[in-house]
């Protein structure tokens, strides 16, 4: 694997039992993404996107095929190891937020970094600046419940950015956001890119981010059917 | 730290439902202390008032002595023996006694004696309950021709202090013996059998009617209830061979120590009952957390938290709960058996008569109090607090094994 690979996918196949009937999901995805890169997986619904971005973030299994994340095979981890991952190398932002609903804004945040073992001073110095950066820092101490739909995925992004993970995994992050919002999101996160050097991979339909990112991958009946690069 | 925010802040997230649960295992603990407080309390009580009145904490008597009817089975030498128990134990009550059955006749009536005790008159008084029981005339005396009767042998004789009535027993050679005694007084335990049938006479009195002079048949000997198995083994050793047998108070008095032992066994079924509830009441709460927050957990294992410390956060919410059932249980059961170790609860009221409850021959007339050790509460506290762990491990092990990608579904 080359060291500019983030992710490498050979051959993957995600087959689900429906009853007696078995459903391919994903049909021998074969994909690449190198360090740094800002790109989407589109198609329509049920193209099998999300399943292969659950495949990609340890969430799920493939039924075939290999999986590599920043150099390590996924498919024979245990759970513990796969958790271990997810920590340090990879964050999520979900369509819906999926903020802690008893933690603060800053709490959030901290939760990583407190999961990944990092000293209280070195979090809470770290925990600010990315509020800082989001534009969250005034409401650190407010509950998902007392934030907008934008605000908290402000935060969501801020949680999966703080621990500096090499890639970042956002399944359709402006679904449930109005286009200003949206827009307003995507245009941080593409900047975080910039700065951090952290590779974005989005599951989306949404024209908006498909026009933000810098490569689009387009499934169709669970295979690539087209890749381009702006 | 986080994580003990994240179960305080979860539990007070659903505070109604943890109130509840919290409020119906403390109250049961609660209840759960007291009651064991009031049955060690009661249990205690009973063992001191059967040994008072019907042995002592060890007995010695002649090797295979059966109480009440062979009396050629005596101690011969109890002054030996009495010595031997004092270079024992100095700080021991003893006090000898004859024992045997007889018949007191008066005018007016009839009265079987189930025990007739010959006791010392200034030994028997700072050890036995029957000198706090009188109700009419003194305890004996020292005269020679004085009985003490219970309230209702003197109802059946119509007999009062002072009545002279005729006491009928078998002496050691078989022989019938009548003589004529007086009432110097008469002592209600409320106890049927022992208000009944049982009758104080002076040792020497005693011993002279049934020619058995400087023989007895027991010698009763009172420590406390902890150190008596103790003393009852060094006892063992020291009289070795010659011809008497050492019996701490449950050998003496076996069907009281199988009643206390039933009490024991009703106690821990009780307890039993009370665990299931916490244990059910746990279960209950922590499994609908869980259910409810599948997907809560689904989002927390994507952000890298291992299965252990799902666990780790699930099991610190029950144990956060136990501990404040514990606080509120045990505040609530040291509260009830401080009042009523004040106030006590009269067995009266209990057995919901005027006569008191009697087990085994023993009457429990007085007040029951219960006994308040920090044992009791430390076995029980850790006890709730493991049953609460235990209970809400299955629901934690559940979320702990949870896949995210079908959580975060939900």
């Amino acid at each position: 694997m080359s060291e500019k690979n983030i992710i490498e996918l050979k051959n993957v196949v995600k087959t689900y039992e429906q009853g007696k009937i078995a459903v391919r999901a994903l049909r021998g995805i074969d994909l690449t993404i190198k360090k740094g890169e800002f790109a989407a997986i589109c198609g329509p619904s049920g193209s099998g996107k999300t399943t292969l971005l659950n495949i990609i973030g340890c969430l799920d299994d493939a039924t075939e095929g290999e999986v590599s994340v920043d150099g390590q095979r996924t498919g024979t981890l245990s759970k513990t190891a796969r958790a271990d991952l997810r920590l340090h190398k990879i964050g999520f932002v979900f369509q819906a937020y999926n903020l802690v609903p008893v933690l603060t804004a800053f709490e959030n945040v901290e939760l990583v970094l407190s999961l990944q073992g990092v000293p209280r001073g070195e979090r809470t110095k770290r925990v600010k600046e990315i509020l800082e950066e989001v534009g969250l820092i005034e409401l650190s101490s407010r509950r998902p419940a007392e934030m907008s739909g934008g605000q908290q995925q402000r935060v969501a992004v801020a949680r999966a950015v703080v621990a500096k993970p090499a890639l970042i995994l956002a399944d359709e992050p402006t679904a449930n956001l109005d286009s200003v919002t949206g827009k307003t999101l995507l245009e941080m996160m593409h900047r975080l890119n910039r700065e951090h050097q952290i590779t974005f991979l989005f599951s989306t339909h949404d024209q908006m981010v498909m026009e933000h990112s810098e490569r689009l991958i387009h499934i169709v009946d669970g295979s690539v059917a087209k890749d381009e690069r702006k | 730290m986080l994580l003990l925010k994240m179960a305080l802040r979860n539990l007070w997230r659903r505070k109604f439902r943890t109130i509840i649960t919290i409020t119906a295992i403390g109250v049961s603990y609660g209840l759960l202390i007291f009651f064991v407080q009031f049955q060690t309390g009661g249990k205690e009580q009973m063992a001191n008032t059967g040994i008072r009145m019907q042995a002592g904490h060890v007995v010695i008597q002649a090797s295979g002595y059966n109480l009440d009817k062979e009396l050629d089975q005596a101690i011969k030498d109890p002054g030996t023996v009495d010595r031997i128990i004092t270079e024992t134990d100095s700080a021991a009550k003893v006090a000898w006694r004859l024992y045997t059955t007889g018949s007191l006749r008066s005018s007016d009536g009839s009265v079987l004696l189930d025990r007739l005790v010959g006791a010392q008159p200034d030994r028997e008084r700072h050890v036995s309950d029957f000198p706090k029981k009188l109700i009419a005339g003194t305890f004996l005396s020292g005269k020679p021709d004085e009985i003490v009767i219970g309230a209702a042998a003197a109802k059946l004789l119509q007999a009062e202090v002072g009545t002279k009535l005729q006491l009928s027993v078998s002496d050691v050679n078989g022989g019938i013996v009548k003589v004529s005694l007086r009432v110097g007084g008469i002592y209600k335990t409320g106890g049927g059998t022992v208000d009944r049938g049982y009758a104080l006479v002076n040792l020497a009195r005693l011993q002279k009617l049934l020619r058995m002079p400087g023989e007895i048949s027991q010698i009763a000997i009172f420590t406390d209830l902890h150190s008596s198995r103790g003393l009852a083994q060094s006892l063992r050793e020291k009289l070795k061979g010659r011809g008497l047998e050492v019996l701490h108070w449950q050998e003496a008095l076996p069907t009281l120590y199988q009643v206390l032992l039933v009490d024991t066994a009703s106690m821990y079924i009780f307890l039993i009952i009370i665990f299931f509830i916490v244990a059910a009441g746990i279960l209950n709460s922590v499994l609908m957390s869980v259910l409810e927050r599948t997907r809560g957990f689904g989002v927390l294992k994507s952000l890298g938290m291992r299965p252990s410390e799902i666990l780790q956060l699930i099991l610190s919410e029950a144990f956060l709960m136990g501990l404040l059932a514990v606080i509120i249980g045990l505040a609530a059961g040291l509260t009830i058996s401080y009042i009523v170790s004040r106030y006590g609860i009269d067995p009266k009221d209990l057995a919901g008569g005027e006569q008191g409850m009697e087990a085994a021959g023993v009457p429990m007339t007085e007040k029951m109090y219960p006994k308040i050790t920090a044992w009791s509460c430390v076995w029980s506290s850790i006890f709730v607090m493991v049953l609460t762990l235990l209970s809400a491990l299955p629901p934690s092990l559940r979320a702990a094994k949870i896949l995210p990608v079908k959580a975060i579904r939900e």
